[in-house]
């Protein structure tokens, strides 16, 4: 075997600069050639970019990248760090952002789901008139959210947070003359610059406290005991940080947002702000949480233990979720509330976290961030499928769709039967684990014993919204006085629900070596 | 405490002046009332409409623009200040290649608004014509 | 003679709270954009004020970033108020109601 050639350390980014360099490139071709509607070149110069964002995190992911302990990955031509002895995390920029399996994990959900949501708006944009705009904007976000996985200090995290924002909140409200997207992108950028005052803010206290916005340096104060003499300003600031994070993770208290965002954007990006936002909200989350703030020593300085924050949050947030959710007509708001719920689910990662333990659950919140990045995005996809044919926005308008699309209907069956978490799909067994984490936890803090029963009564409560809707284009019959005119198949919508359906249904076996990435990027995160 | 005492004499002598001025004007100016006297300009011209007119978009973009390169500079004068002894430590590649990547950044954007006409007061009839073909 | 940290603390927080005290009350949407704006500023004068007080520059220059991302935040902010604008003809946050629960 051929030694591995060894990249520079700044090369373990190449996920998020290559999307940075896509947007780029789709910018300078919109300088050059304005207002082109070039659709198949623009769409797949952003296909590309991010499909190659996808390789190579999965290609680092493979050769071991940022893992510890000696055979981390495969030994592959080309490796950043040691693949042999592994080398552990890569700090870059003096600890401002981190490569570790935790990071790669997350850049590859993002980068999925920026495939996804571009080959979708192939067919769901046509004839509008920001194509290469709207390309550049998806990818810049997309580099944001990727950025936001490697961020280690709070300087990064809010740039990258800002540089995922700010393209969403013009992306969201891109259909200039729909009064529903103008009046979404209102209400998401409102309430977006609402909350990134107050995580900045709290940013200010928490920077106040310990002198320090580099995690571990912060986490280095807290241990040291420095910053005791500033107990309330730091739980004041951890307070208004985990406002910032619920706003991007849309969790309760700045969930509102959601549900309107997500009715009014163009699907597309709908599915794209519900999975890949998402799931980079909570990577900084996460990372936070568990670098920044460790939970013995943090409790120590501001007396309060802040898993209780987040078993309250992660209660209220799926309950709240699912019984809106159980009551919508319209099904873009229902798969919006469901969002939240799933918000809620990913939320017991922090909550079940012990000062010993929680590498199980909290992989388990990483791994349904990713089966989610799948199932949800495919749904969102569903509903851009039926707005594109013209079908209404009810339950009722979506009746007997599958005579008319016998394919896409049996993935939604796919998505819907996955998000409610039933046995034979992927989403089934991410839940399982968040349960089995958070009962493990229990023996610890039997307040998690209502977080497991409210995870439970949930998914139940879930079930019934979903195959709702799967009995709506299955079983019910399409109301006869409409005479409905579908256009043609759209093949890009197609092939991007297709493949999230099958990859929904491959996860289930290949879960093995998912769940052992995650716990074990859970583990090193951790750890250290 | 002294130091209190003397910005509290500040700001009452910062008080009291204006205060002063006006009281002596009042006690001496003569008051001859008079319609043109009450005009908004005195010059004599006649204010039309009211102020809460719509402004060009193209007022907005020029600011847009400004602000943007505004706050370049914020951003390069912290990187001036340091930029010599960043130059004899890094060398010449890694002091000055990063803002250069910055600012051609901003440039790209630049061109892009110019391209799209955000710059463009005035449009020939022949673009009016190709405005209107977009969809 | 050197003003005590915990004032500048007070003043940023009688900031931020008369920012978010805008937030909540004003409905007129650029109001909104200067109240936020307010919130913004009062982080940066807890980050110059504790940088001078821990004697390091991290804060001023994160101010500084902060400052851009405002300014950033305020271009797409005012982008997204005149297409507001010009669907319902009107600046108030509380008119668009197309979409209710």
């Amino acid at each position: 075997m051929i030694d591995a050639f060894t990249l520079p350390e700044w090369a373990a980014l190449a996920p998020p600069l290559l999307l940075a360099l896509t947007a780029l490139v789709l910018f300078a071709y919109d300088s050059i050639n304005p207002r082109s509607t070039n659709r198949p070149v623009l769409a797949g110069v952003a296909v590309v970019g991010a499909l190659a964002s996808l390789v190579t995190a999965v290609w680092f992911t493979l050769a071991g990248t940022g893992a510890d302990g000696p055979d981390a990955g495969y030994d592959l031509w080309f490796v950043v760090g040691d693949s042999v002895t592994g080398t552990g995390a890569i700090d870059l920029f003096g600890g401002q952002l981190v490569v570790d399996q935790m990071a790669l994990f997350f850049m590859i959900v993002v980068a999925v789901v920026t495939a996804l949501v571009a080959v979708a708006s192939y067919d769901y944009m046509a004839g509008h008139a920001y194509q290469a705009e709207y390309y550049s904007l998806l990818l810049l976000a997309a580099t944001g959210m990727s950025t936001m996985a490697a961020a280690n200090s709070l300087v990064t995290i809010f740039i990258a947070l800002e540089l995922a924002s700010l393209p969403s909140y013009a992306l969201v409200a891109i259909l200039k003359d729909n009064r529903g997207s103008v009046e979404a992108g209102l209400k998401y950028f409102l309430i977006g610059a609402l909350s990134s005052a107050i995580f900045v803010y709290g940013i200010s206290l928490v920077y106040g406290a310990t002198g320090h916005l580099q995690l571990e340096a912060i986490a280095e104060m807290i241990a040291t005991g420095e910053a005791d003499a500033y107990s309330g300003l730091l739980g004041l600031g951890i307070v208004m940080l985990i406002g910032g994070f619920a706003f991007k993770t849309a969790s309760v208290p700045f969930h509102f947002w959601a549900p309107e965002a997500y009715e009014g954007a163009p699907a597309p990006i709908a599915a794209f702000l519900s999975s890949a936002s998402k799931a980079a909200g909570f990577v900084i989350l996460f990372r936070v949480f568990t670098t920044a703030f460790p939970l013995e020593t943090t409790t120590a300085v501001i007396g309060l233990d802040w898993t209780i924050a987040f078993i309250i949050l992660a209660i209220v947030t799926m309950t709240v979720g699912n019984f809106a959710a159980a009551t919508q007509q319209n099904v873009k708001r229902m798969l919006a509330y469901s969002s939240v719920g799933h918000a809620g689910y990913a939320l017991i990662g922090l909550a079940a976290l012990t000062v010993d333990g929680g590498e199980l659950v909290l992989g388990a919140a990483m791994m349904h961030l990713l089966v989610y990045g799948f199932m949800n995005t495919g749904a969102f996809l569903f509903v851009g499928l039926a707005e594109y044919w013209g079908v209404g926005r009810t339950f009722d308008a979506y009746n007997g769709l599958a005579a008319r699309a016998p394919v896409a209907c049996a993935a939604l069956a796919v998505f819907m039967f996955s998000l409610a978490g039933i046995p034979p799909f992927g989403g089934f067994w991410s839940k399982y684990f968040l349960f089995t984490g958070a009962l493990e936890a229990a023996s610890a803090n039997s307040a998690l014993l209502l977080v497991a029963a409210a995870l439970v009564v949930n998914s139940a409560l879930s079930l019934y919204y979903y195959s709702r809707l799967v009995k709506a284009v299955w079983i019910n019959d399409a109301d006869p006085s409409l005479d409905r005119d579908f256009g043609g198949t759209p093949t890009g919508l197609y092939a991007a629900i297709l493949f999230a359906a099958v990859m929904t249904v491959v996860l289930l076996p290949a879960f093995g070596p998912v769940a052992d990435l995650a716990i074990d990027a859970a583990s090193a995160v951790l750890v250290s | 405490m002294n130091d209190w005492i003397a910005i509290g004499a500040l700001a009452l002598v910062g008080l009291l002046i204006p205060l002063a001025m006006m009281a002596v004007s009042y006690l001496l100016r003569p008051s001859v009332p008079e319609t043109s006297k009450r005009a908004t300009y005195e010059s004599g011209e006649v204010p039309t409409g009211g102020t809460r007119i719509r402004f060009n978009i193209q007022y907005y973009m020029v600011a847009l623009l400004f602000v943007v390169f505004d706050i370049e500079t914020v951003l390069l004068f912290p990187w001036a200040v340091i930029y010599t002894d960043a130059l004899a430590e890094y060398g010449l590649f890694y002091a000055l290649g990063p803002m250069l990547l910055f600012v051609a950044i901003l440039a790209l954007g630049l061109a892009w608004a110019w391209r799209n006409g955000a710059v463009q007061w005035a449009k020939s009839p022949q673009q009016v014509g190709t405005e209107g073909n977009r969809p | 003679m050197t003003v005590g940290i915990e004032y500048y603390v007070l003043l940023s927080l009688a900031l931020f709270c008369i920012g978010l005290f805008g937030v909540l009350t004003r409905r007129n949407a650029l109001m909104f954009l200067m109240s936020v704006e307010l919130m913004l500023n009062a982080a940066n004068i807890n980050l110059i004020a504790f940088a001078f007080y821990h004697g390091n520059l991290t804060g001023q220059v994160f101010a500084l970033f902060t400052m851009a991302l405002a300014a950033a935040e305020v271009a797409v902010g005012l982008g997204i108020i005149l297409v507001l604008y010009r669907n319902f003809r009107d600046v108030d946050v509380t008119v668009p109601s197309e979409m209710r629960w």
